[in-house]
């Protein structure tokens, strides 16, 4: 054979050699991988239920199909998982977490122990969005936001605790919408409400929607006032920010929905890799479109809307920049 | 009534005495709703103490065979001075297990106090404590750890070794 | 409803629903057993096979695994004093005495029997009650739960000594235990309460760690100091009386254990109180039920009565607590919370479906609770006498595997070293109180209780200013409350036996 053909021969093998797949840089796979799903409250909640959900569906769009498991990490309100996910958790991707929704307001007024900064955290997003809807039981007198104002009596709603945003909702209201007679019941869980309300013990409380869509339709609850936040049902009821002149009030039921668009937070540790966020971010964005998905969803009282880790990101750099005095006035009404 | 029993009343009284004034003032700093439980049951505890302390004082202590309360009971030592000395290496034990978990995270913390307390506290042969030590590791690891998933923290000496670029 | 019933038996006496029952039965044996493994978090690995079923076949998987927690958890309070779940702490108080005297064969016997009977009451209870069940729940509102609170802690009392000393002293570990379920945020304006500044603490101190430091570290040290075999000089194997005798006593105490089923089913239907009550309520119950102050003062001494009413209550409070997860979607646990879930994804919405479409799925749940309880205790009897004579294992072997249990219980309580710390913490209180032979059911009962008061005073208040206190229902319960405490008065009385001082 001619040395030319020989030499062409030889530098064609070696290209092949260079080129092949162990050489290429590989795109980033979870092939028999475990993902950890850190979840910041204990079993059998609604975040317990998210991260299980997402456990259960996520591995299908995520390249090698991991396992995905949920740990529990109670304490502080997920305060302890956020400390966790924030200075041990390690940025390989193989560490997801879910946290509160209320801990930017933790750190907006520097709660104790908070060891983090939500800013930092890579935001893979929230698959559903928290609305906040103030309803009473149907044979209360109250059918409109003028009867609220008018009320002769206490209206008594009810909450799980002074930091929840069923407390958070009407007291605003109660400050700045002239509902004036608004008296909140502290009870040990949401569900001990709802049975409050049915005992006619309390007058309503404030809720999710879709955790109260059935009963809202079947007329044994009515919905009277929204957040800013919407979704099919409630567009048309007037938004808790219309109700008031103050602007004050105004800023601050805007900043108080603010994170209503971010309903069940999912990061990972900060300094993950860009790539690998992105993998998990589209990963998400595809589960939630998935039919199956969505019907799981929907037995588990969940309605699913992806809002993207941007957007969140977006929104708690709007809540934190905020001036001093308005957080001020924000921390008379706003408890972690 | 017997020596130990008389002095641990007296002591877990006045105890209970701090404790009670203790909470009632840091409780009074607080709003009404948070407050009002605390100090009336700080309260009550001090004011109920009082006339504990006194009867415990006067030695009038119960018929015991007739009046006491519904509780277990532990041996009773034969010998104070010995039953002091051993109290003190049981306690180590429970403190030690827990610096071990502390130190290296519960896997190795297992293996290590159960080989110990096999070998050293109860005399075992080192075989059979290496075998129990490794027997009950494998159960929590297998159950625990690879079935239930449970998230069982890194020991501080792990943490060091990350720290340092090692682990 | 009697369709309903049959058709509920029905389902669970197909293959593949009784298949199932067997496995969940055969999970929960090992879960109850075993400290660490909670019935919620084993529920939570459950639930992703449970997508693939059928409603009939995964109620009984379910189902059979957490209604036989509390028979086999009672298991290891009796053998080895470690409470392996929060509902079976009371049995350790007499059933672990009844081991350490050689008794632990009889002591599981009675444990095991009571609790099948326990379970089939709650079973049998739940049955009669699903029809009115909803209007039951609805009846108790906050001021009725504060006044059956005020009845739990009148056993303060009950459990304490007799004489002025002994009264005062209860008290006091009532009042203790009561300022330490204060602990954490409060719940009506946010502030942190004795925290002392630990993240831990926000969520208070978990019944758990605090329950095996209280009752199981001051046995291990006993073990350690003593050197001997639970059973202490008994040799290897040979243990005296053994489960028969165990099972004769319950049925000697036939009422005994019916009236605590009854305690343990009522108390558990109201949503908020839990199962940790009712257990020591049917146990001061049971101490009231002794005659004389000499035969009341054998209790925590190995009474095989105090192991019969605390057993049979937590079984029966089985059936009970499904009723406000299953008619109204109100878990009264974390287990029931994740049942909850599997509810809905399995398209069972709680509420007035349950009790109507789906009232035979809702009775084939009653049934599995009956028959996987009927299962397991015929399997632990036929072993149960094996198993008791791990009491006569020497001490340098079995003693660290129970420090190992200790441990791993109260560290999945929250995944968290602090459980440990709050573990030894109450380890060396315990230690200390039983030493100084100060009573600690008290401060039990005042741990439990203690904010739930709270809770329902300050809701009952807000809602009705003071007018609650005239409430019907509120007079009653007092009465019942009164009738309770003033038992054992009562009873002397009228039997004409001595009352003392």
């Amino acid at each position: 054979m001619k040395k030319e053909t020989l030499l062409f021969i030889f530098a064609f093998i070696v290209t092949i050699t260079l080129i092949s797949p162990e050489t290429l840089p590989a795109a980033p796979s979870y092939q028999g991988k475990t993902i950890r799903i850190v979840c910041g409250t204990g079993p059998g909640g609604g975040y317990d239920r998210t991260a299980r959900l997402f456990a259960k569906y996520l591995p299908k769009y995520l390249p090698g199909k991991p396992t995905i498991i949920v740990e529990n990490m109670e304490g502080g309100s997920s305060i302890v998982a956020a400390n966790y996910l924030y200075n041990i958790a390690k940025p390989d991707g193989l560490t997801i977490g879910v946290i509160n929704r209320g801990l930017p307001f933790a750190q907006l007024l520097k709660t104790e122990g908070v060891k983090f900064d939500l800013t930092k955290y890579g935001w893979i997003g929230s698959p559903t969005v928290e609305t906040n809807v103030l309803t009473v039981r149907s044979d209360t007198p109250y059918k409109s936001v003028q009867d609220l104002r008018n009320a002769k009596g206490p209206i008594k709603l009810g909450s799980g605790g002074p930091a929840s945003s069923a407390t958070q909702f009407p007291l605003l209201l109660k400050a700045f919408a002239g509902i004036k007679n608004i008296q909140m019941v502290f009870y040990r869980s949401s569900r001990e409400v709802a049975l409050a309300v049915e005992q006619r013990e309390i007058d309503g409380q404030t809720t999710g929607y879709s955790s109260f869509k059935p009963q809202i339709e079947k007329g044994i609850y009515r919905a009277l006032i929204r957040g800013r936040v919407s979704e099919p049902g409630i567009e048309n009821l007037p938004v808790d920010e219309s109700l008031t002149n103050d602007p004050i009030g105004k800023k601050l039921m805007a900043l108080r929905s603010g994170p209503d668009r971010i309903g069940r937070p999912f990061i990972v540790p900060p300094k993950t890799p860009n790539d690998l966020l992105k993998i998990i971010r589209d990963a998400f964005a595809k589960a939630c479109k998935d039919p199956e998905v969505i019907a799981t969803a929907d037995k588990l009282e969940m309605r699913l809307e992806y809002v993207p880790g941007d957007e969140c990101l977006a929104i708690l750099k709007d809540l934190f920049n905020q001036p001093d005095n308005i957080v001020k006035e924000f921390s008379k009404y706003i408890k972690f | 009534m017997n020596r130990l029993v008389y002095t641990g009343r007296i002591v877990i009284c006045m105890a209970l005495m701090a404790i009670s004034v203790t909470a009632v003032l840091i409780a009074r700093k607080w709003p009404f709703q948070t407050a009002l439980f605390p100090v009336v049951i700080g309260l009550v505890i001090f004011v109920l103490s009082i006339p504990t302390l006194i009867l415990l004082l006067m030695g009038k202590g119960e018929d015991e065979e007739k009046q006491a309360a519904v509780d277990s009971q532990l041996s009773t030592d034969d010998d104070e001075a010995d039953g002091l000395r051993k109290t003190v290496i049981a306690f180590g034990w429970v403190f030690g297990f827990f610096l071990l978990i502390l130190c290296l995270g519960f896997p190795a913390a297992i293996i290590i106090f159960i080989l110990s307390y096999a070998r050293f506290q109860g005399g075992e042969s080192w075989g059979l404590s290496l075998g129990l030590a490794l027997i009950s590791w494998l159960f929590v690891w297998g159950l625990f750890i690879r079935l239930l998933h449970i998230p069982f923290q890194d020991g501080l000496v792990q943490l060091w070794l990350g720290a340092l670029g090692v682990w | 409803m009697i369709d309903a019933m049959i058709s509920g038996l029905m389902i669970n006496l197909q293959l593949k629903p009784f298949l199932f029952m067997l496995i969940g039965g055969a999970i929960g044996f090992w879960v109850g057993i075993l400290p660490g493994l909670g019935g919620g978090a084993t529920l939570a690995l459950m639930i992703p096979f449970v997508y693939k079923m059928t409603p009939q076949e995964a109620l009984p998987f379910l189902l059979g695994m957490h209604s036989v927690v509390c028979t086999t958890g009672d298991i290891t309070s009796v053998l080895f004093g470690i409470p392996g779940e929060g509902s079976t702490v009371a049995t350790i108080v007499d059933g672990y005495p009844m081991a350490k005297k050689g008794e632990a064969g009889r002591a599981l016997g009675a444990v095991l029997m009571s609790s099948l009977i326990g379970a089939l009451f709650g079973a049998f209870f739940l049955a009669i009650i699903i029809p009115m069940v909803r209007p039951l729940v609805l009846a108790f509102a906050s001021p009725e739960k504060f006044v059956l609170i005020l009845l739990g802690l009148t056993c303060i009392a009950t459990l304490s000594g007799k004489g002025k000393l002994g009264l005062l002293m209860g008290l006091l570990g009532g009042g203790l235990g009561f300022l330490c379920s204060l602990v954490g945020q409060d719940r009506q304006v946010g502030v942190l309460r004795f925290t002392f500044g630990q993240l831990y603490l926000w969520n208070g101190l978990s019944m758990i760690p605090v329950m095996i430091g209280f009752f199981a570290i001051p046995e291990v040290i006993d073990l350690t100091k003593r050197g001997k075999a639970i059973a202490g000089d008994v040799s290897f194997g040979k243990l005296g009386k053994g489960a028969r005798e165990g099972i004769r006593d319950t049925f000697s105490n036939f009422w005994l254990t019916l009236r605590c089923s009854a305690i343990g089913a009522l108390m558990g239907i109201i949503p908020g109180l839990g199962g940790a009550v009712s257990q020591w309520v049917s146990y001061a119950h049971a101490a009231q039920s002794a005659k004389t102050d000499e035969e009341r003062a054998q209790f925590g001494k190995g009474d095989v009565r105090g192991v019969i009413g605390p057993g049979a209550a937590n079984n029966s409070k089985e059936g009970a607590t499904l009723v406000p997860t299953v008619a109204f979607g109100i878990p009264t646990s974390g287990g029931m919370a994740m049942l909850l879930g599997a509810f809905l994804i399995l398209g069972l919405v709680p509420g007035p479906d349950m009790l109507s479409k789906h009232l035979a799925l809702t009775y084939s749940m009653v049934w599995t609770i009956a028959i996987a309880n009927i299962i397991c205790v015929a399997v632990c009897l036929l072993f149960i006498d094996h198993i008791a004579k791990l009491t006569t294992v020497r001490a340098s072997v079995i003693t660290p595997i129970i420090f190992l249990f200790c441990y791993i219980g109260a560290y999945t309580a929250n995944n968290s070293m602090g459980d440990i710390v709050v573990m030894m913490v109450f380890g060396v209180i315990g230690y200390f109180m039983v030493r100084s032979k100060w009573p600690r059911p008290p401060f039990i009962l005042g741990f439990i209780l203690g904010d739930l008061a709270e809770s329902y005073l300050y809701v009952s208040t807000t809602c009705y200013g003071s007018a609650w206190l005239l409430h019907p229902k509120v007079i009653v319960l007092l009465c019942l409350t009164l009738a309770f405490a003033s038992y054992p008065y009562i009873y002397q009385k009228l039997t004409k036996k001595e009352v003392p001082q």
